[in-house]
C-alpha cells in the first residue's frame, strides 16, 4: 500500500517570501480576479489546460508586479489586460489558423440567417489584425471599455486607439470576405 | 448578413459590471451602474456570465492547485516581458528564497551503479523544498513535518532523463526477513534544471524514507525502477539519494 500522496497538479508552495501572508493575498486574488482571468484565458485559448497554465502565469506576474497591480485604478481591468496580452502572445506563437476558425464558425450555424456569436467571431478574427489592434479589439468588443478607457489603460492616445480599432475592422472585413462572405460587418470606418 | 461586433453601449459595459462586483467603482458611479443594471437585460446577461465564470473556475482550478502552480511559476526566473517593465526588486523578493533553497545541497549521495563505494559529487546538487507551518524553506537534516509539501530541486543536471522515486522501508519491525520496500513513482521524463515537476506529501508511517533520483541519457524504465528500486537502474545511470526522516 503506497503511503505517498501525490498532489494533483503537483508543485509545492505558494508565495515564497511570506507564505502565510501571501496565501491570504493569493486567496483574495483568487476570489476577486481568478474567475475573470480564467474565463478570459479559456475564451482566447480555447483549451482548458492551456487556460489553467495561463491563469497561473498571469497570477505570478501580478504578484511580481504587486505595487503596480494594487495601485491600478481598476485592478480588474489591469489583470484582465495582462491576461489578454499573455494569451494573445501565446496565440501568435502558435500561429492560430484564422481561416479554419472562421469556416468552423460558419459551419456551426444551423441556418443561413443565424448570426454567429459575436465574441466567438471577434476571437476568430483577432489573429488577422496587427498586434496592438488585437489587444484593443478585446478591450473594446469583449470588455466593452470605451475608447477613452482603452487609451487610459494602454497609455496610448485616443487617436491611436481609434486607428488601431479601424485597423482591426479593416483586417476583419477582408478576412470575412475571403472565408465567410455571408457575414458582413457594418459599414463605416469607425468602430 | 450584418453582424455588429458590439462594444460599450449606452450605459452598458461588461467591465463596469465586473468592477461593480469587485467593489472597484467609486460611490457615485457605483450607484449609477447598480441602477442601470437593475433595468438592463444586457448587463444582467453579463452578470450571469460572471456567475458562470466563477463556477467554471471552482470546478476546474481549485485554489490549492492555483497556489501550487503560481509558486512554481515564481520559482523560475522571470522571462523578459514586454507588457510589464522590469521590477527587479519585486522579482527578487519572491524568487530569492526559492533560489537560496535551491542552491543549498542536502546530504546527497551520488553514485554510479556498480561503483556504490564511491560516493562523489558529479557537479550537480539536489535539495528539497518543504512547505509546512514554518512556511517555504529548504529542508535540511531536520525531520519532515506532518503534511509538509515537498518538492525536489536539481542544479547542474547534465543528463537527459530522470526518474524520481520515494523509497520507504516496509513497516515490519521484528521480522527476521527484510520485507521489500514501498516504492512510489514521483516523476519520470526528461530531466530539468530547478524545481522538478510534481510535489508530494510524505504520509507513510516509516520513520525514514529515501528519495531516489535516477539520471541517465536514455529513457529510463520507470516501471522496473518502481518495482525494484536502484538495482533496476542502468549501469551508466547516476543515482542521487536524499534521506527523509520523521
Amino acid at each position: 500500500m503506497a503511503t505517498l500522496r501525490v498532489i494533483a497538479g503537483g508543485r509545492a508552495g505558494e508565495d515564497p517570501s511570506s507564505p502565510s501572508a501571501s496565501r491570504g493575498l493569493l486567496a483574495e486574488l483568487y476570489e476577486k480576479h481568478a474567475p475573470a482571468v480564467y474565463g478570459r484565458c479559456r475564451y482566447l485559448l480555447r483549451d482548458d489546460e492551456a487556460a489553467k497554465d495561463a491563469l497561473q502565469e498571469v497570477f505570478a506576474r501580478a504578484l511580481r508586479a504587486l505595487p503596480e497591480f494594487r495601485s491600478a485604478s481598476s485592478p480588474s481591468t489591469w489583470i484582465l489586460k495582462i491576461a489578454t496580452y499573455h494569451c494573445l502572445n501565446l496565440l501568435r506563437a502558435t500561429k492560430a489558423a484564422w481561416r479554419e476558425q472562421l469556416e468552423a464558425l460558419g459551419a456551426d450555424l444551423k441556418h443561413e440567417t443565424e448570426p454567429p456569436d459575436r465574441r466567438a467571431l471577434v476571437r476568430a478574427l483577432l489573429s488577422v489584425a496587427p498586434e496592438e489592434a488585437q489587444l484593443m479589439a478585446v478591450l473594446y468588443y469583449v470588455d466593452e471599455l470605451t475608447q477613452a478607457e482603452i487609451a487610459a489603460e494602454t497609455g496610448r492616445s485616443l487617436p491611436t486607439v481609434r486607428k488601431r480599432l479601424r485597423e482591426f475592422l479593416s483586417a476583419a472585413r477582408a478576412a470575412l470576405r475571403e472565408s465567410l462572405p455571408r457575414i458582413e460587418l457594418p459599414e463605416g470606418d469607425e468602430p | 448578413m450584418n453582424v455588429d461586433l458590439g462594444g460599450a453601449g449606452p450605459g452598458c459595459s461588461a467591465m463596469r459590471v465586473r468592477r461593480l462586483h469587485a467593489g472597484e467603482l467609486p460611490l457615485g458611479e457605483r450607484e449609477r451602474v447598480a441602477a442601470h443594471l437593475a433595468g438592463c437585460e444586457r448587463c444582467k446577461g453579463t452578470e450571469r456570465e460572471l456567475v458562470a465564470e466563477r463556477a467554471a473556475l471552482r470546478s476546474a482550478v481549485p485554489f490549492e492547485e492555483l497556489a501550487a502552480g503560481v509558486a512554481e511559476k515564481l520559482a523560475v526566473p522571470d522571462a523578459p516581458r514586454r507588457d510589464l517593465p522590469a521590477r527587479q526588486g519585486q522579482i527578487l523578493r519572491y524568487a530569492a528564497p526559492l533560489a537560496v533553497a535551491a542552491s543549498v545541497c542536502l546530504a546527497v549521495f551520488v553514485s554510479r551503479q556498480r561503483q556504490e563505494a564511491s560516493v562523489r559529487s558529479k557537479g550537480f546538487a539536489a535539495s528539497i523544498i518543504a512547505q509546512d507551518s514554518r512556511g517555504l524553506h529548504e529542508l535540511g537534516a531536520e525531520p519532515v513535518a506532518p503534511d509538509a509539501r515537498l518538492k525536489v530541486v536539481l542544479k547542474g543536471v547534465s543528463r537527459r532523463e530522470e526518474v524520481i522515486l520515494l523509497v520507504e522501508p516496509a513497516d515490519s519491525p521484528g521480522s527476521p526477513v527484510e520485507a521489500a520496500p514501498e516504492i512510489s513513482l514521483l516523476y519520470a521524463g526528461p530531466s530539468r534544471e530547478g524545481p522538478q515537476p510534481g510535489a508530494f506529501v510524505w504520509t507513510g508511517k516509516a520513520p525514514r524514507a529515501t528519495l531516489l533520483i535516477v539520471l541517465g541519457d536514455q529513457p529510463l524504465d520507470a516501471i522496473a525502477l518502481k518495482a525494484r528500486g536502484r538495482v533496476a537502474a542502468p549501469p551508466d545511470a547516476d543515482l542521487i539519494e536524499l534521506l527523509l526522516t520523521r
